[in-house]
């Protein structure tokens, strides 16, 4: 087995795939096809915190900081609703589908 | 007229050299070299008849002599012929071993000894074939006159597409399943199979000839992904077969790593018992993840793209089936945003969440991937004219391999597979995957058509 390596999005288009797949993924971002043993919440929020961090100058510094309040609140509704059974999961991806537009938008413009 | 001549020993506790007789091999009165089960003759494992044959013998023999000879043996008294076993015996260069190194030989045996347990199949991980004990296969075996490593599959598909179809193989022995993979000595195989010890190409699937029979004929048609279910590694073994399988295969695999990376070590975390102790999920997933570092030092240490196409195509199958089956749960629930339909939403989920793993697999593997690169993942693949340039997006593309995941068939009478031909880097196949729950026609390859067809 190797060693963990985290995979960082380079680029808007990689860390809009990332987002959107954050939606297939959650509550719980376990992976099904036995390749990611070490994914889970907390890894994947890394994952998008990095990501936005690598891609400030193209998001700019006022909406690099609202995608991170929105990621911190879709943590949090992600994590107390691992089971999806009390409707924040599904809050939090209405987040994740806000997030997905807003980087549309800034690869258009890209 | 002989300078050298040695001779047997009688069994017992008077022996000082080599004893082999129909219960086995010996090395003095105590240390057995062969033994007979119930299951056929079996012999030390590598790593045992090393120390043995280093205590012996120092440096002055090629390494793994001692166990290749002792595999002979139990080979021969396998198939009955006591003589050829008694002369193999008599190739050991002892005669006569001195007070010290007996009650030295004494001491080790019981380890030795207690390893031969008959009812315990065993692979010290990360030894090369060693110990790779297995059983036959049912109560009507015969003994393993053709002994075979369990994890090295036969030669690779022949050319004959009628006949490829069903007989790739996927490492995995079968009891009862009529072929002759039955066996029981691994380690000892070399002496037949001398192409498997060097950088060459592992025995099980390393090439897109292997999953695809007939590419090699290229014939112009859709080439459908024969053996899926083994090449998946999904089968219905019983439980001590799959351990078997498992451990033969783990052996094998870190072997053929060490080959290619000597720095390599195994970091994997085992529950209490080692991989016995792993659900069988859990053994796929082990060799799997093995399979994928072996092609990944293939193509960073070695150059060959070959395996890390193989392994990818497996690996792309299932995350096409995960992200398929999750993208179908959030339409349900209605928590996708169709642009477009439903279709191409759940599509488009599919296309994002492959594409995610599949970076962090690449990341993780430290193959370069994107613009420039010889591995790209969804990055433009140009065409270059007398008229200027133009590109293409394949899925993916592992050097003249394009990947494609999608929910609909596509043809070489698409406008877009016919560019991913056309680009500059010449790809000589595009293989497309699809979800596994679409039915029979899902992951396909489409082999170069003629330059005129596109």
């Amino acid at each position: 087995m190797r060693s963990i390596k985290m995979y960082v999005p380079q680029n808007i288009s990689e860390l809009l795939d990332l987002v959107i797949s954050m939606q297939l993924l959650a509550p719980k971002f376990i992976d099904e096809t036995g390749y990611f043993p070490f994914r889970n919440l907390d890894y994947v929020f890394r994952q998008l915190h990095e990501g936005l961090a690598q891609n400030r100058q193209t998001l700019g510094d006022e909406r690099y900081r609202e995608l991170m309040r929105m990621s911190e609140r879709m943590r949090g509704l992600f994590g107390a609703d691992p089971e999806d059974k009390t409707g924040e999961t599904s809050e939090g991806c209405k987040m994740i589908n806000q997030m997905e537009d807003i980087l549309r938008q800034v690869r258009r413009k890209a | 007229m002989y300078e050298v001549m040695r001779r047997l020993h009688p069994r017992g506790t008077a022996s000082t050299g080599i004893t082999v007789d129909p219960d086995g091999a010996m090395l003095g009165p105590d240390c057995i070299l062969v033994r007979r089960t119930a299951e056929g003759y079996r012999c030390v494992s590598r790593g045992e008849a090393g120390a043995l044959q280093e205590f012996l013998f120092g440096d002055g023999m090629e390494s793994g002599w001692l166990f290749g000879q002792c595999h002979r043996i139990a080979k021969a008294l396998d198939s009955q012929e006591i003589a050829l076993a008694q002369i193999f015996g008599l190739r050991i260069p002892l005669d006569g071993l001195d007070h010290e190194r007996l009650r030295r030989l004494a001491l080790a045996a019981p380890f030795i000894k207690a390893n031969f347990n008959p009812d315990e199949p065993r692979i010290p991980a990360g030894e090369p074939g060693g110990g790779e004990w297995t059983t036959t296969g049912g109560a009507g075996d015969a003994p393993a006159t053709g002994a075979k490593p369990v994890a090295a599959s036969p030669a690779p598909a022949p050319a004959d597409h009628s006949e490829s179809l069903l007989s790739l193989d996927d490492g995995v022995y079968r009891p009862g399943s009529g072929d002759d993979r039955h066996v029981i000595l691994t380690g000892g195989a070399e002496e037949e199979e001398p192409s498997r010890r060097s950088n060459g190409p592992p025995d099980d699937y390393t090439r897109l000839e292997d999953v695809f029979p007939g590419l090699r004929d290229a014939p112009g048609l859709a080439i459908p992904l024969a053996p899926i279910d083994g090449f998946l590694g999904v089968s219905a073994l019983a439980d001590e077969a799959n351990l078997e399988a498992t451990l033969a295969l783990y052996g094998q695999l870190v072997a053929d790593i060490k080959r290619i990376d000597p720095s390599f070590a195994d970091q994997e975390l085992f529950p209490p018992g080692g991989i016995a102790g792993l659900s069988w999920q859990g053994r796929a997933n082990l060799i799997n993840g093995l399979r994928m570092e072996r092609a990944a030092d293939y193509y960073r240490i070695l150059g060959d793209v070959g395996p890390l196409q193989v392994e990818t195509l497996r690996f792309l199958q299932g995350a096409v089936d995960a992200a398929h089956a999750k993208a179908i749960k959030e339409a349900d629930a209605g928590l996708l945003q169709p642009r477009l339909s439903r279709e191409e939403a759940i599509g488009s989920r599919v296309d994002s969440l492959v594409r995610f793993d599949l970076r962090d697999m690449f990341n993780s593997l430290d193959i370069p991937f994107g613009p420039g690169n010889d591995v790209t993942i969804n990055n433009r693949d140009y065409e270059t004219t007398d008229s200027g340039s133009q590109y293409r997006v394949p899925d993916a593309r592992l050097g003249d391999v394009a990947f494609d995941w999608t929910l609909s068939s596509k043809t070489i009478g698409s406008a877009q597979i016919r560019g991913f031909f056309r680009a500059d880097s010449q790809p000589r196949a595009v293989v497309i995957i699809r979800p596994s729950a679409l039915g029979s026609v899902r992951t396909y390859l489409l082999p170069r058509p003629d330059d005129s067809s596109l």
